[in-house]
């Protein structure tokens, strides 16, 4: 116990200081976000799809998705979203840290921990946030209001240190009480098969889940050429 | 009033529940009492037959504890209860579904009494009681009293009651008595004579009632209760025979007429459920019952019970809502037909058991309470009891049995070990249905030091059984 919170205060003091140690992100993740993990699986367990989820625990890389039939549907899909985000930031599903600092009894709830990095993507596509710093801490708070997980907290609260004055002042007029608002009216986003619903217009899919876009903002997905 | 024919007795009892029944019959088996003359009346029918069948039991039970059972047997009623019909259990298990708490009770460990208690319906336990009356009793049967007066002016303070005998058919007969008894459950009409206030409210909550086929028991002997805290409410499963057991569910009313909606058979899956599923599997399942008792097309309950089943070994880190080691869960299979219905769960506390208007309270008529700890009936009897003795001694020393200073021994003598049990059974309901973390853990904490320390199980068991 003692050695897992040195490893957590570790890990938030490496992950302020140097935000490329995603692994050190993901560290800090999992060892203070037990509690707030079990409160994410009681909530897939008391939905129908996220309790298909936890028993199909469907994993999301480039061997169960194809990104190249992704970058074939039409642009307006969730899919082609998806892709053209990790196309444009250059990363791939695969890059995703594996779980492996927490216990090894309750493989499912590892599972809900590889799930919620999997679709922090889709977090990303969903509210046509791009991953500059102060994009991405907008998106850990949508994940705050949305999960709980202290993580998100830390980020939320700690990251913006980092930002000129010009920055943190777009983050916290215009992105962080939209996104608060929208994460917490918005559906739960881990309760989604996101692999069955690639081919469905973002838009559609955005409505469905309650997410909204404020006036004139202009998401991620609007500027995909043909 | 065309017929009006009075008479007099010693003592008047209003009720004949199990309670005022058990009176009348304690007074009459008494060698002291026996020579009173005895009034029981009673709205419904007395003499109804219970249930005789062998695999057939009704859905109304009591749980009996050694004390009531003393009683009983003082009375000459337990001999009249066959042996198939009252169930003896030996163990209790009980656990929390929302933290890890867990205990579990057995009967060696109370006094010398080698069952916890026995599980009795409640029509074999009246009728048990009515066949013991001797001739001192006069009934009353299908008959209401339909208002109670003091006399004035007439140079005798006796109260006269008014019963409208056979279903209102008969005459109207009016009984005088020097003691008045109130047996006549929650909305007593003697309490309201007698001016005695009662402060209470109705639970948000209804007990629904069934009887179960089940298979697997523990041991294969079926005598083992078990009771699970739901955050909803408590479930308990009494042994009733080999393969049958009672089914207590006390939840919401919106959850209790789902319930009593649904199919047979997808009733039983959902009592499962209850037991052994983690508590957001029942939390989901529920909010699927549609307003007609079904469940969708796209859900397949059989399929998400055993998946949750195994989640309660396999996914769960902090071991929450896992029944005490060495349970092994019977399986329900069927529910008997017609045998679900829902009841209403309250809490009265009448302030006074006597008054000086030659009244006295028992059971229900005195003190209503939540039946998560099967007290309401022992509770009722252990009344029984000690006013028999009061009066006993009374008429020993030749008093007034109706006066206020002989009855104010039994108010003396129930009225705060009642009103203690009645505390600790809220506050227990209470306990339970809280979900926030420090108040799981706590009790968690709580439960597991009880079931470890014996010297304190030893003493909850013998508060909860043999007081
Ligand atoms: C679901 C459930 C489960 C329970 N389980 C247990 C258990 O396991 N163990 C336990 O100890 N207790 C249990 N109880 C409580 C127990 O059932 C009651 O405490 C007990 O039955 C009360 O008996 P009583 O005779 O005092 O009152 P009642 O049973 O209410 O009897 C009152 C009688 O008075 C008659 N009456 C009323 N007014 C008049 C009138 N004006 N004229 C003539 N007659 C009248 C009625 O017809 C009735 O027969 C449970 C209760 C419920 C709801």
């Amino acid at each position: 116990m003692a050695q897992r919170l040195s490893m957590a205060v570790g890990s938030a003091f490496k992950a302020l200081s140097n935000p490329s140690r995603e692994d050190m992100v993901a560290a800090l993740g999992e060892v203070t976000g037990t509690l707030a993990l079990q409160r994410m699986r009681t909530r897939m367990a008391t939905d129908a799809t996220g309790r298909r989820l936890l028993r199909e625990r469907p994993v999301i890389n480039t061997s169960t998705v194809s990104l190249s039939e992704l970058r074939a549907l039409p642009k307006h899909t969730l899919g082609r979203a998806y892709v053209s985000f990790l196309d444009i930031e250059g990363v791939s599903p695969d890059t995703r840290t594996p779980v492996k600092h927490m216990d090894d009894t309750d493989d499912e709830l590892k599972y809900v921990m590889l799930r919620y990095r999997q679709v922090h993507d889709f977090f990303h596509v969903l509210t046509g946030m791009g991953t500059t710093l102060e994009e991405e801490i907008a998106v850990k708070w949508f994940e705050l209001a949305q999960t709980g997980l202290p993580v998100a907290l830390l980020s939320g609260v700690f990251g913006p240190l980092r930002l000129n004055s010009s920055d943190r002042k777009l983050l916290f007029t215009e992105h962080v009480p939209w996104l608060v608002q929208c994460g917490s009216s918005s559906k739960f986003l881990m309760n989604v098969y996101y692999e069955e619903c690639m081919h469905l217009p973002i838009a559609d899919v955005r409505q469905q889940m309650g997410i909204f876009l404020p006036p004139g903002f202009v998401p991620k997905d609007a500027l995909i050429q043909d | 009033m065309n017929h009006r024919i009075t008479q007099a007795f010693d003592v008047c009892i209003v009720g004949g529940g199990i309670v005022g029944t058990a009176l009348a019959a304690s007074l009459s088996s008494s060698p002291f009492t026996a020579h009173l003359k005895v009034a029981l009346v009673e709205a419904g029918n007395l003499y109804s037959e219970p249930e005789i069948r062998p695999a057939s039991f009704s859905n109304r039970v009591a749980s009996v504890t050694p004390a009531s059972m003393r009683l009983l047997n003082r009375i000459g009623a337990w001999d009249r209860i066959p042996a198939d019909r009252k169930k003896a259990y030996t163990q209790m298990k009980v656990w929390d579904a929302s933290g890890n708490g867990a205990i579990a009770f057995n009967a060696p460990m109370t006094h010398s009494a080698s069952s916890i208690g026995w599980i009795i319906e409640n029509d074999w336990l009246k009728s048990s009681l009515a066949q013991s009356l001797s001739s001192s009793v006069t009934v009353f049967n299908s008959s209401v009293v339909a208002g109670i007066e003091s006399p004035a002016g007439s140079g005798s303070d006796w109260p006269v009651i008014s019963v409208n005998s056979d279903k209102g058919n008969g005459p109207t007969i009016q009984l005088k008595s020097r003691l008045l008894v109130g047996a006549d459950g929650v909305n007593s009409l003697v309490r309201k004579y007698a001016g005695i206030e009662s402060i209470g409210w109705d639970y948000p909550q209804k007990a629904v009632a069934a009887t179960l086929e089940i298979e697997g028991v523990e041991g294969n002997r079926n005598d083992v209760a078990y009771q699970r805290f739901l955050p909803t409410g408590p479930i308990a499963l009494l042994p009733l025979a080999e393969n049958k057991s009672s089914l207590v569910w006390s939840a919401s009313p919106a959850i209790a007429a789902k319930l009593l909606s649904l199919s047979a058979e997808d009733f039983a899956i959902f009592v499962d459920v209850a037991f052994r599923n983690p508590i957001e599997d029942l939390t989901y399942l529920l909010s699927r019952i549609q307003p007609d008792g079904s469940l969708p097309k796209d859900l397949d309950l059989k399929a998400e019970a055993v998946w949750g089943q195994t989640r309660l070994e396999t996914a769960n880190t902090f071991k929450i809502g896992v029944p005490p080691s060495n349970t092994s869960l019977p399986r329900v299979v069927g529910v008997a037909e017609k045998s679900r219905a829902a009841f209403p769960l309250r809490f009265y506390l009448s302030d006074r058991y006597v008054s000086d208007h030659r009244v006295a309270l028992v059971g229900d008529a005195a003190h209503t309470v939540h039946p998560l700890a099967g007290q309401g009936l022992n509770l009722g009897l252990l009344d029984v009891a000690t006013l028999t003795n009061v009066i006993e001694e009374g008429v020993q020393a030749g008093a007034d049995i109706g006066n206020i200073h002989t009855l104010q021994g039994y108010a003396a003598e129930r009225f705060a070990p009642n009103l203690g049990m009645m505390m600790a059974i809220d506050s227990i309901g209470k306990l339970f249905r809280a979900e926030s973390d420090p108040v799981v853990w706590a009790r968690s904490f709580g439960l597991n030091l009880v079931n470890t320390l014996p010297g304190f199980k030893n003493l909850a068991m013998k508060a909860a059984s043999t007081l």
